[in-house]
Parts: structure tokens; sequence; C-alpha cells
């Protein structure tokens, strides 16, 4: 399957629909689908509000859980994942609040590196490091443009804020990134 | 570094990092609101189908019996008043599509996309004659602002088997619609083309959710060739989203024709800026005089189904460029860099003649010679042994340095050197593979 960002917005979108509309029937094979075309899309985005990687994982259960129970309230009018997403900032933001952690972000985002995996480090390390070099509002509009697929003018949409200012913070953050990466991949 | 790199990195990195949890949402799903198994819906299907099938055959003799009455006279004109001889799609931006007999009535009227319900909202179009049905279709489009001085173009496309009956049918309603424009002194721009069954074309309209006739304007667009302000073909992506009057527009801005596509009028650039605007929003924004630039450029684009203007200009020491939305003016992207050749040039004068003042902040740099010896030199490698070898002058942090990279070896060098002082700000040494 591909994953989000790879399909055309009118084809995802349809799709996602059709996926929701499959849940409502409580059909398992369409949640299955809407995981496995949706997960990395929005674990990415969980991670760039929650920077705590256990805070992570159980909120991305959360999420699927919730839109499977409340696939019904969806309105179907071709903005699928604007509402996927709504749902996935909110349930950051009630951890966030439950937990009252405003921690320092260099901190939190060393945690989580007792995963006996090697490859799932590595690739942590390189998250970490371009995470932390960027704000969150950064964070969340490279997150949504790149691994979510989100158009620009979608995102606007999503974020409230301008398209002038998201194009100019997701290119200030890609050069950031492209920048550090250069210094600590030697 | 390329952009792309940074971008497949952060992908990869997420995708391996995503928890493999489908297992435990799979069961608390279950628990909350649970599955129902897909077995029980088919066999409800195929219990629905037997129920469906005996009154089915039912119908079909008693088809049978009543056609044996009518006859066969009758049973041709009962064919013919229903059989589609002709589609007609109209874009603009509502997309209708029209089914019609050969005797030009209506058999089908069908909105294909939101703005086009809005346009046949009420309107009871089936057994009109065309022409009225096209009278009614234009009025709404006027009426609910579709269709106006600042969005003047309409593309109708007509499918029917036999071509000449098919040019006849793209003239005539060509000719009507551009009298009812006139009527409510609109210069209408109408483009008309012919198409055929294709597969390819229709997948397209699928998968992009636009008319049939739309998606072959725009792959006939693409394969004429025309190209981007960075000299890059045109692809779907970026001309899917645009209205007919925005693809109109384009075509007439970049002097194409499109074969197979017949056109009268000319876009309207009412609702746009023109590039006059969008150079004055440009040196606005980069707060620089109009006469002292350089190398002005300034392109009409399109990218993402949005117009816009590329605006590309030098001004002293430093090159920008700009993406002006031609429609609402704002700037989408900009950027500015030193310019290489600019600064190239003053090192050449400042070796030339050693009095040079120092009021350019230029003239203070090392030299890309001066660079590239400080980086081989650390690199204990032989300038006859490097490949390719790029110099570039880049800032960051208001620290000017240059960048260069090279190979020797089986090696990959990469090297930011202070441009005032020569100190080596990083260095990168990887395996060249």
């Amino acid at each position: 399957m591909l994953a989000l960002n790879e399909y055309d917005p009118l084809v995802r979108n349809k799709l996602l629909e059709d996926y929701i509309g499959g849940m409502i029937e409580q059909d398992k094979n369409a949640l299955v689908n809407f995981y496995e075309m949706t997960k990395e899309a929005i674990y990415g985005f969980i991670l760039s509000i929650i920077v705590n990687k256990d805070d992570a994982d159980d909120i991305f259960q959360e999420v699927y859980i919730k839109i499977y129970e409340n696939s019904s309230k969806y309105k179907k009018e071709g903005k699928p994942l604007a509402w996927i997403m709504t749902i996935t900032k909110n349930l950051c933001y009630e951890k966030i609040r439950k937990r009252k952690n405003h921690v320092d972000i260099e901190e939190v985002y060393n945690v989580g590196f007792d995963d006996k995996d090697s490859k799932r480090i590595e690739d942590r390390m390189i998250l970490n490091m371009l995470l932390n070099k960027i704000t969150e509002e950064e964070r969340t509009i490279i997150m949504l443009h790149i691994v979510s697929g989100m158009k620009y003018r979608e995102i606007s949409k999503t974020l409230n804020l301008s398209l002038s200012t998201v194009l100019s913070k997701y290119h200030r953050a890609l050069k950031k990134m492209k920048n550090y990466l250069k210094e600590d991949m030697k | 570094m390329r952009n792309k790199k940074v971008k497949e990195s952060l992908k990869l990195a997420v995708a391996n990092s995503v928890p493999n949890v489908l297992d435990n949402i799979l069961k608390k799903c279950e628990e909350k609101k649970g599955f129902k198994s897909k077995m029980i819906k088919v066999t409800n299907e195929e219990k629905k189908r037997k129920f469906i099938t005996p009154k089915l055959i039912g119908c079909v003799c008693g088809f049978i019996i009543l056609l044996s009455f009518i006859g066969i006279i009758g049973l041709n004109q009962y064919n013919k008043a229903f059989k589609v001889e002709t589609v007609i799609e109209f874009d603009v931006n509502p997309s209708i599509e029209l089914k019609i007999n050969d005797k030009e009535e209506i058999i089908e009227a069908k909105a294909l996309n939101d703005d086009a319900k809005k346009v046949l909202e009420d309107m009871d179009l089936e057994k009109v004659d065309l022409d009225v049905a096209i009278n009614a279709i234009i009025g709404s489009m006027m009426k609910n602002g579709y269709l106006s001085i600042d969005q003047n173009s309409i593309l109708v496309s007509v499918k029917n088997s036999d071509n000449k009956e098919s040019e006849r049918l793209q003239k005539e309603i060509m000719n009507e619609i551009n009298e009812l424009l006139k009527a409510s002194s609109i210069d209408g721009s109408i483009l008309t083309q012919g198409y055929d069954d294709d597969k390819e074309i229709e997948k397209l309209s699928d998968d992009y959710n636009i008319s049939v006739g739309k998606a072959k304007l725009i792959s006939n667009v693409l394969s004429s060739k025309i190209t981007n302000s960075k000299g890059e073909l045109y692809n779907f992506d970026a001309l899917a989203g645009l209205s007919i009057t925005e693809l109109n527009l384009l075509l007439n801005d970049k002097n194409t024709d499109v074969t197979s596509v017949d056109s009268t009028g000319k876009a309207s650039d009412s609702g746009y800026i023109d590039r006059d605007k969008a150079m004055e929003i440009a040196l606005d924004d980069a707060s620089v005089n109009k006469n002292n630039i350089r190398e002005l450029e300034i392109e009409f684009d399109a990218d993402d189904g949005i117009l816009l203007y590329e605006v590309e200009f030098k001004y002293n020491n430093k090159e920008y460029e700009y993406d002006i939305d031609a429609k609402t003016g704002e700037i989408l992207y900009k950027k500015n860099d030193y310019d290489d050749d600019y600064l190239s040039n003053k090192e050449v004068n400042n070796s030339d003649n050693n009095n040079s003042n120092n009021n350019n902040s230029s003239s203070s740099y090392i030299g890309k010679e001066k660079a590239k010896s400080i980086a081989l030199n650390d690199a204990s490698v032989n300038e006859n042994n490097i490949r390719e070898l790029e110099i570039e002058l880049d800032d960051e942090r208001n620290v000017v340095y240059y960048e260069v990279e090279f190979k020797a070896g089986n090696k990959e060098y990469k090297y930011e050197i202070n441009a005032k002082n020569g100190n080596i700000i990083d260095r990168e040494i990887e395996i060249d593979d």
C-alpha cells in the first residue's frame, strides 16, 4: 500500500472517506487499510507535537480507537485528512494538559533510546536531531507536508495560518534541517 | 545536501519509527464497538440477487411481449429517443455533462462537480432541445458568477463517433455560447475539442476528479511540451487545479496553440495582477529600488493548481527569487542568495587593483582560489587528483562562507570555509558511493 504522501489529494481523500464509511459499518478490513494508509502521517504529526516517545505511542493507538468509535460523526465533505488531524491534535493537547509537561525539549527528545532495535535507534536519532532544531510550529508544518502529504493550502486551513506564513516557515525549517543534517551526518 | 535528501531521510525515519500496534488497536476497537463479519453481508447480497432474478426475468419477458406489439418501427423510434448519439461536456469550473440523442434532445444532464450542482439546481433538462439547455446552463453559470468578465473561458468537449458531426456540433455550440455571452457584454473565450473513448484519459479524469474533457485538454497541453519558469515540463498536478480561464491564460502567455483544440477570443486577465504589479510587490518586499536592479526576469507560471509569477533579479551582490500568487498578489515563496558571478568579478578586480577600497564587504573575502587551497591542504589531497569540484559562496546566521565540495579517490569531501578569515567552519568526509 502507498503511503499517504504518495497519493494525489483527490484520490487520497476519496479512499479515506471510503475507509471511514467502512468503519461506520464496523468493517474490520476498512480499519486495517485505513491504519496502513495513515500510520506514518499520523505518527509523524504526533511526533511534531509530543516529544516523549512513550506518550507518542500511546496517543497513536488512541487516535485509531477514537476514529473507529466516532467514524459516524465524520461529515462527508471531502476533507477527511483535516478531520483526522484535528482528532490527533486534540488528543495530543489533552495529553499535554494532563501531564502539564512543559519539560525542556532537549531533555525529552532523548528519551526512548532504550529501544533494542538498532535500526530504530538510528532513525530515532535522525528524528531527534532534526526535530530538536526547529520550533513546534515548523515541525508541524514539515510533518504535515512531507510525511502526511498535505498541500500547503490544506495546511494553512488546518492550522489557521496564511498561505504565505506556511510557505515561509516551511522553507525556513527545511533549510535549518538541511544545515544540521550536513553537520551531524559526518 | 539536497532538499530531497532531507525529505527522504525524514520520511524514512518516521516510517521506521512507527510502533507496530495494529493488533492492539484491533483488539481495543473490537471491545469498544465490535466488528461485523463480511460473510453476513455477502450472504445478504446473494439472497437479494436470488430474490430479484425471477422478477427480472419476468420483466424482460413482459418487455419482449410489449415490443412485439409495438412492432419494428415503434422499436426503432423508442431506441432512437433514448440512444445517446453525442456526449457534450462543458467546463468552466463547474463541469456539466449532457447526453443527447440524434434529434439533439437531452437524455441526461449530469453535474460532474459541486459547482455544477449549483448551476443545475432545480433544472429539469430532460427531453429539452440542446440550444434551450445551453441557454439555461450558460445563464445559470453567469447568474452564479462562474462566467463573468474575469472568468470568461469555457471548454466544450464533444464526443461523437462521426468526426464531421462532432465538428459541426462544436462550431454550432461555440457560436451559440458566444452570442449568449455577448448579450451579457462578456467577451468570451471558447475552446472546443472532440474526444473519443480513451482509457488513459478516463483514468486521469477519475484520479483528479475532473471531467474527461478537461483531462483531455490538460494532456493535450502537456503534449505540446510547454515548460515552466525553471525550464521543466509541466505535469498534471501543476495544471489540474486550474480553471479553464486560468489554463487559457497560461496558454496565451506561453503563446501555445494546442493541436486539436479550436478557440475563439482571449482569456480575461482582469482577475489577476500583471507583471508590473508582481515586480512591484517583489521589489517592495526586498526594499530595493527598481533602477538599481540587474537581470530582471518575470515569468508567468503555474504550480499545484495556482497561477503565479516568478520574479528574479539581482541587486548589489545578491540575487533574489520570488513567487507571487497571480490572483492575490501574495508572496508564496522567496529566496535570496549571494550572486556568485558578481563576487567572482569583484575578486578579479581586487587582484588587479590592490588599492580598491573596502566599501563592498565582498572585497575582504579570501576568494574561491584561496578557499580551495585551504580545503585541499587540510585534506592533504593534490589538486590534480580531484574530481567534481564545486565552490559556492553561501551564508548562514551572518557568517559568509565558501562551500567547497570535491571528490578524490573513493572519498567525498565537503568544506565550509569562512570567507573572511579562511578558518575551516565545517569539514565532512564520506566514502563516495
